[in-house]
């Protein structure tokens, strides 16, 4: 086999697992086809790559990223531990608040988006996936703070308006739990309890073990 | 299927899952090795995932993972219904009455607890053993396929599947499990026939103590020190919100009756006192009785007769735990003529089709018989040795209605959207892709 084929199996996982992240795809062959990959052999990846874990399907059928594949992205991080957690947490506090719901990962002034539960309060803004921060934070763990963030698509800068709760960090990275917030709206006192309430879930967790 | 027939897409992802939480650094060596491929395919594959950045190296003959790995976990958890306009075109919620309808959020600290797998590790392929409690009703046929659903996907790393159905039977669930732990499972799935059988409880703690890893799925014993983890739903958000939305929707007033499943059964228990609670907060709302139903529709009509004609008027609203017994209560108003008054309940296809058709005021949170797939999942990342939560909730969606919101109480999806006019009475929409899946063989039906 030559090195080329090795790159186009390299090529097909990435096209196959970024798929669900730009529209939703209720078939394998949508997903095939909107990955750009033959259907000859899509259709034997993509059993692959839901058998082991880096796609799943919602009870619509939908393929939605996959619990391996959250979890290898918080492994990248070094930070594996906070991947159980994060649906449990996110999908509670998103339905508490109507607001969308996420966690991030602070490091060198950067924040990573990572999974997230759309709000309905919300759903008009579309998350990216690095921020940069307005002005430099001022975080401490378990203390909610209003935080705007930036983030540049070719030429446009975006704010978007956050609350952010940090749960945990290490030598090299921040853990923050958060809340986008409604464009123009500050935070309630109820997005910040909640927030705290679920934020204090996740630091006990992770300090428990 | 053994380890070289996969593509390089699976060992590529296997590659990618072989990095602990920590990204401790591999030896290459160790990488190809737990591969179990060439040396020319392992290393051609490696120095691919290097170049796009899905690993990197970290010294002399190590490799962790690298930029694109950690942008994985940029992910969407759910699909939003509502972002599409024309399903879900909900009012949106003005900030006054956000505050108010902002409802407490339930911490179970169970949910995350973590427990490490490691011990557990082995190679794949695996031999699992599913004890089913029954499949006497719909909801648990539902939850049986979704489980076959996820091991045709799971085909790889399955050797064998091995389910045995207890018929609501402790002694001959205890009988099955001997029988599949002869037969040299890796795992035991189970779903408990009697919470309280002490037998089956003390057996459970023996092959705990053994070593054999136990998960349960939708019931689980009362000692549940032998279970690696708990796969289920929160009964109690399914009692809560239901009869929040019922109260809210009878502004706050009204004779309400009230329709459980099965008499024992921890989930009716929990569902009810979540409602009664509810119930007691609102001090126009009369509950006038609580009937057991076995959640069975025939059941469900034959209270509703009997209560029908010992009032001798109707209610204004009627609480059930499910739509197993919900259709039988609705069944009863239909013959009898009339208005019927608002019902919760959902699971049964047949429930959101009367609802639907008679315009009835309704509320519904599927009890998700997915959670079959989700626990053979489990299975696998317990016998992988992964880090993973004690106990497993499957999400509950709100199912309503256009127009029935309430101030506290929002949709995560349309009744009319959910329903599935194409499928059967008795289909069970809550078991996730299972349901337009092709159905297995009957050899590989429960025995």
């Amino acid at each position: 086999m030559t090195h080329s084929a090795y790159s186009r199996a390299v090529e097909l996982f990435d096209a196959l697992i970024h798929a669900p992240d730009k529209a939703p795809h209720a078939t394998p062959a949508g997903l095939i086809q909107a990955a750009g990959i033959p259907s000859s052999s899509g259709y034997r990846h993509v059993a692959a790559l839901e058998a082991e874990g880096f796609l799943r399907r919602n009870p619509a059928g939908t393929y939605l990223a996959g619990n391996s594949a959250i979890r290898t992205g918080f492994s990248g991080f070094g930070l594996g531990n906070v991947a159980p957690l994060s649906q449990p947490i996110l999908l509670r506090l998103r339905q508490a608040t109507q607001h969308t719901a996420f966690l991030a990962i602070v490091r060198d002034l950067d924040l990573h988006m990572g999974p997230y539960s759309v709000g309905r309060e919300t759903r008009g803004t579309n998350l990216q996936p690095f921020y940069g921060f307005e002005s430099i934070p001022n975080l401490s763990i378990g203390r909610p703070e209003e935080t705007v963030l930036r983030s540049q698509n070719e030429q446009v800068v975006r704010r978007t308006g956050t609350l952010l709760a940090p749960v945990s960090s290490t030598r090299e990275s921040l853990v923050v739990l958060g809340l986008i917030l409604q464009p123009g709206w500050g935070a309630t006192d109820q997005l910040i309890q909640s927030l705290e309430s679920a934020s204090q879930q996740i630091t006990e967790a992770l300090e428990g073990r | 299927m053994s380890k070289d027939q996969k593509s390089n897409v699976q060992r590529i992802a296997t590659i990618l899952k072989g990095f602990d939480a920590n990204n401790t650094p591999r030896r290459t060596h160790d990488i190809l090795e737990d591969l179990g491929v060439t040396r020319s395919t392992g290393f051609g594959l490696l120095r691919a995932m290097v170049s796009a950045g899905w690993l990197e190296r970290f010294d002399h003959g190590s490799l962790r993972l690298g930029p694109k790995a950690c942008g994985l976990v940029f992910a969407a958890l759910e699909v939003p219904e509502y972002q599409d306009a024309r399903t879900l075109a909900a009012t949106p919620i003005s900030r006054s009455k956000l505050e108010l309808a902002m409802p407490d959020l339930e911490w179970d600290p169970r949910l995350v607890r973590t427990v490490d797998a490691s011990r557990f590790r082995r190679r794949a392929p695996y031999r699992i053993g599913f004890s089913n409690a029954s499949t006497t009703n719909a909801w648990r046929r539902a939850m049986l396929q979704s489980m076959y659903y996820a091991e045709k996907i799971s085909q790889a790393q399955i050797g064998e599947f091995l389910v045995r159905d207890a018929q609501d039977d402790p002694e001959l669930q205890l009988h099955q499990i001997d029988e599949l732990v002869r037969e040299g499972i890796d795992l035991l799935l189970i779903s408990i026939t009697s919470v309280n059988d002490t037998a089956l409880g003390e057996r459970l703690n023996y092959l705990a103590d053994e070593g054999l890893p136990i998960v349960a799925v939708d019931r689980r014993p009362n000692d549940r020190s032998s279970l690696v983890s708990f796969v289920t739903a929160s009964d109690h958000r399914i009692g809560r919100i239901s009869a929040l939305w019922l109260a809210e929707q009878l502004k706050g007033r009204g004779r309400v009756w009230m329709l459980s499943g099965l008499e024992g059964a921890s989930p009716a228990l929990r569902r009810q006192q979540a409602a009664l609670a509810v119930f007691s907060e609102f001090p126009g709302i009369r509950v006038e009785n609580v009937s057991y139903t076995d959640w069975t529709e025939g059941s469900g009509y034959r209270v509703m007769d009997k209560l029908l004609d010992e009032a001798r008027r109707t209610p204004d609203g009627v609480w059930c735990d499910s739509g197993l017994q919900g259709v039988g209560s609705l069944r009863r108003f239909i013959d009898g003529g009339g208005s019927i008054p608002a019902h919760t309940g959902g699971d049964l296809n047949e429930m959101y089709k009367l609802c639907l058709h008679h315009k009835v005021p309704m509320a519904a949170l599927d009890y998700p018989a997915s959670m079959g797939a989700r626990a053979l999942e489990i299975a696998l990342d317990v016998l992988g040795g992964s880090t993973l939560p004690q106990r497993v909730e499957e999400p509950v969606r709100i199912v309503l209605p256009r127009g029935c919101e309430t101030a506290s109480v929002k949709a995560d999806i349309w009744a009319e959207r959910h329903v599935a006019w194409d499928l059967g009475n008795e289909t069970v929409l809550s078991q996730g892709p299972a349901l337009r899946a092709p159905k297995p063989s009957s050899k590989r039906n429960a025995s």
